[in-house]
């Protein structure tokens, strides 16, 4: 094919984006309706003209009276009514316009918009290389989602229809959309599959979450290389036997057909339904993305310049639109469906619960991970001399980190810090040190910083209560003395505590109400059950360290809701299956201490990722991650820094639920890939 | 949005004797009275939201404010819609054939 330059792909790229937003430009054919101001006297005017008045016409007659409008899509709205004015509400000051986005025509906008952004950062286009037969087969399974997830696309669109019927417009469109886009990405991957992996920074900055659907465009991706590399027979036989087992026991789990998961702000990579059909959909869906970054872990060409580079423009990108929708709510509706938030950006500068700003991202601590991680990289680049410092580097580097101080996340500062503190150490004393000097500098180092900590937490606190800390928070939003107040509850919980009367409380008095996790906890605490001489008791070691990662109260909920059977706790219930965790045992949550006082009535999640990975993987999948991470700190590497990293993310992983989005979940892939790519042929350190 | 007493016709039925027709605008105060002679009708506005009107007048009433009784004038553009994508596909997958046979 005739290369095209990049400039030329860009005017078509605007050319193409225009086109898919025209039905948002005009009004309908026989439209005699003006736009008019909103405001209360066009309450009534709006609600009667639906339809009609496109969301440009809107805009035209109200750009300088936007403050408080805000636009909302309505997916449900017909095509008829695509990119028109469906309705205008009032909430208190604020007016609320809809504006008709079905969700099959943004579908198709969004997925050719961002297909056409991959290609226009393509080095070369073979057309003659799509793999049409991978795509029909991918277009099957992700049209099947809308069979097995049919709860959650029946309220989307408004001619949802399961019929498996030739007639049924609803799947075949859908059909043949995704058909387009994979199309198109074979296109993309077909041609540029060794160096995809070097763009994933940008996956922060188009999140790719389909407009009312439960999926997301990278998902397609990895999928679609994932059964490329299937195809190819040389597959990684051990992971996919050990998968195929996890497969079995995830069939047996708790199904739950009365229980629905409205995604929230997980949506695209979350199981909204707890059926059997739909557990089978993620259980495929995961396989052939690990088997994506297994083939990419074996295939791609790592340029350390190129993905440093592409960190800051991403991390750059991400405030700048995160600022701009923050001042404006017309720019915050325009990145929800241009970037494919799977939530909208905060639209205040003010910081939510006191101190966090998320800006663009669903969530502050996956982007406040992501900064960081971006900034880290390059720092670590530019004292390994493989990039050169400069102004542009350096104020490349200043929104960033504007943006990491917004987000207030105090772990990614102090891992940040710690892995800052032995780079630099590495790089200006090690060489000036003996072995045994080093030793003793480095058990100098730790001793007085373990020291620090403890002198400060056992100041604050004493022993007796760092240690019953999750069990005893844990019992105070568990199903006890349900008929009393908040006070009571609290009242009674803390006698039963400082009578030192737990096991009676939980165990024997309140029989068949608490969770089983909570249940299993009380009785490892129990000293006759489990008491080794000299060594802390496993669940005091777990409140400790959630008191010095702040996690007390979030962890002690956690462990009041996930309630597993024995096949469960073992094997987890299944790749992005939230379900059982979420509506298995409804408890009474109350805001208490550090409980944010929205947290009872809002989405509560296990707030670590390694909980997370507990309930989807259980006890086994979870020491299976454990050892995998260790055998990578344990890997000769011609390069350490990739460890340091890895160190960076799994220190803040511990206490946020990033790995819940797609992004995230490849950022700690990428590391993977980055020390195994760096691993000497043959050792361990 | 006014239509032609033959459209409304053709939804409602003939009109009956002794009904009157005035004009109830959008005031939500008012409330129609069922006819029990009358079949109720399921109408439709454009944005798939449904009634079910029980007397001449009503339906009357909605239909002369742009609902309808057929779904199937929702699905026009649904149609187009599928019938571009169809096209498309097709265009896509025999000019990439055609370059694969052309290595």
């Amino acid at each position: 094919m005739r290369s095209i330059s990049r400039s030329k792909k860009f005017i078509i790229l605007v050319f193409i984006l225009l086109l898919l937003f025209s039905p948002f430009l005009v009004d309908s054919e026989d439209n005699i309706y003006p736009a008019l101001e909103v405001g209360d006297a066009s309450v009534g005017y709006y609600q009667s003209t639906t339809c009609n008045i496109s969301f440009f016409s809107v805009l035209r007659e109200n750009y300088r009276n936007l403050q408080n409008v805000e636009f909302r899509e309505n997916n449900y709205a017909s095509f008829d009514c695509l990119g028109k004015v469906t309705g205008l509400d009032k909430y208190s000051d604020l007016y609320i316009v809809s504006i008709g986005s079905n969700s099959i025509y943004t579908l198709f906008f969004q997925g050719i918009f961002w297909c056409c952004i991959l290609i226009i950062f393509s080095n070369k286009l073979n057309l003659g290389k799509v793999r049409s037969g991978l795509v029909f087969v991918l277009t099957i399974f992700f049209t099947s989602q809308h069979l097995t997830e049919e709860r959650f696309y029946s309220r989307i669109n408004q001619y949802y229809s399961s019929n498996l019927e030739i007639g049924n417009k609803y799947l075949l469109s859908i059909f043949f959309s995704y058909y387009i886009i994979l199309l198109l990405i074979s296109l993309v991957i077909e041609n540029n599959e060794k160096n995809i992996l070097n763009k994933f920074p940008f996956m922060f900055l188009v999140v790719g979450t389909f407009n009312g659907f439960n999926l997301n465009f990278y998902s397609l991706v990895f999928s679609y290389i994932g059964l490329k590399y299937l195809s190819t027979r040389r597959v990684n036989n051990l992971f996919n036997l050990i998968y195929l087992l996890f497969s079995i026991f995830w069939i047996f789990t708790t199904k739950d057909l009365n229980s629905f998961f409205d995604t929230d702000k997980l949506r695209g990579f979350v199981n909204s339904s707890n059926n059997i059909q739909s557990l089978i959909y993620w259980i495929i869906l995961y396989f052939l993305i690990f088997n994506c970054f297994i083939y990419l872990s074996k295939i791609t060409e790592l340029n350390y310049k190129q993905i440093c580079r592409n960190f800051l423009i991403s991390g750059n990108l991400v405030i700048v639109f995160g600022m701009l929708g923050s001042m404006s709510k017309l720019v915050n509706f325009i990145n929800f469906i241009i970037f494919g938030q799977n939530k909208k950006g905060i639209n205040t500068f003010e910081s939510i619960a006191g101190n966090t700003w998320r800006g663009f991202s669903a969530s502050a601590e996956s982007v406040a991970e992501f900064l960081g991680f971006g900034i880290l990289f390059c720092f670590i680049l530019i004292l390994n001399k493989k990039i050169q410092l400069d102004l542009k580097l350096v104020a490349f580097m200043l929104l960033p980190l504007y943006g990491l101080l917004r987000a207030n996340n105090f772990a990614v500062f102090l891992s940040m810090g710690l892995v800052g503190f032995y780079f630099l150490y590495h790089k200006f004393f090690r060489s000036k040190l003996n072995p045994l000097n080093k030793k003793i500098y480095l058990l100098v180092t730790m001793t007085t910083m373990i020291s620090i900590i403890l002198y400060t937490i056992f100041n604050s606190f004493d022993y007796d209560y760092i240690s019953k800390l999750l069990i005893y928070e844990s019992a105070l939003q568990s199903n006890f003395f349900s008929d009393m107040e908040v006070y009571g509850k609290w009242l009674y919980t803390t006698n039963y505590f400082e009578n030192n009367e737990i096991y009676s409380l939980i165990i024997l008095e309140n029989f068949g109400n608490p969770s089983t996790s909570l249940v299993f906890l009380t009785q490892v605490f129990h000293q006759e059950n489990f008491n080794i001489p000299f060594i802390p008791n496993i669940v005091t070691v777990l409140s400790f360290l959630a008191l010095l990662v702040n996690r007390s109260g979030l962890w002690a909920i956690f462990i009041a809701k996930y309630n597993p059977n024995l096949l469960e706790t073992f094997f987890g219930n299944g790749p992005s299956q939230l379900n059982n965790y979420l509506y298995k045992l409804k408890v009474n949550l109350f805001a208490y201490k550090e409980v944010p006082e929205s947290l009872p009535s809002s989405l509560f999640l296990p707030h670590s990722s390694f909980l997370d990975i507990l309930v989807f993987y259980g006890v086994v999948g979870f020491v299976i991650f454990i050892f995998w991470n260790f055998y990578l700190f344990r890997l000769k590497s011609i390069e350490n820094s990739t460890k340091a990293l890895l160190f960076f993310l799994l220190i803040n992983l511990a206490k946020s639920d990033s790995i819940l989005y797609i992004n995230s979940f490849t950022l700690l892939i990428f590391v993977y890939i980055l020390i195994l790519q760096n691993k000497e042929k043959i050792g361990y350190v | 949005m006014e239509k032609d007493n033959s459209e409304i016709e053709i939804v409602c039925g003939n009109k009956p004797d002794g009904v009157e027709i005035i004009d109830v605008g959008n005031n939500p105060d008012y409330v129609f009275k069922n006819d029990i002679d009358f079949d109720s009708i399921n109408l439709y506005d454009i944005e798939g939201n449904v009634i079910s009107v029980n007397s001449w007048f009503e339906c009357f009433h909605y239909v002369n404010g742009g609902w309808f009784n057929n779904l199937n004038n929702l699905s026009n553009f649904e149609s187009y819609f599928l019938y571009f994508l169809i096209s498309l596909s097709v265009g896509l997958t025999v000019t990439f054939k055609v370059n694969k046979n052309k290595k």
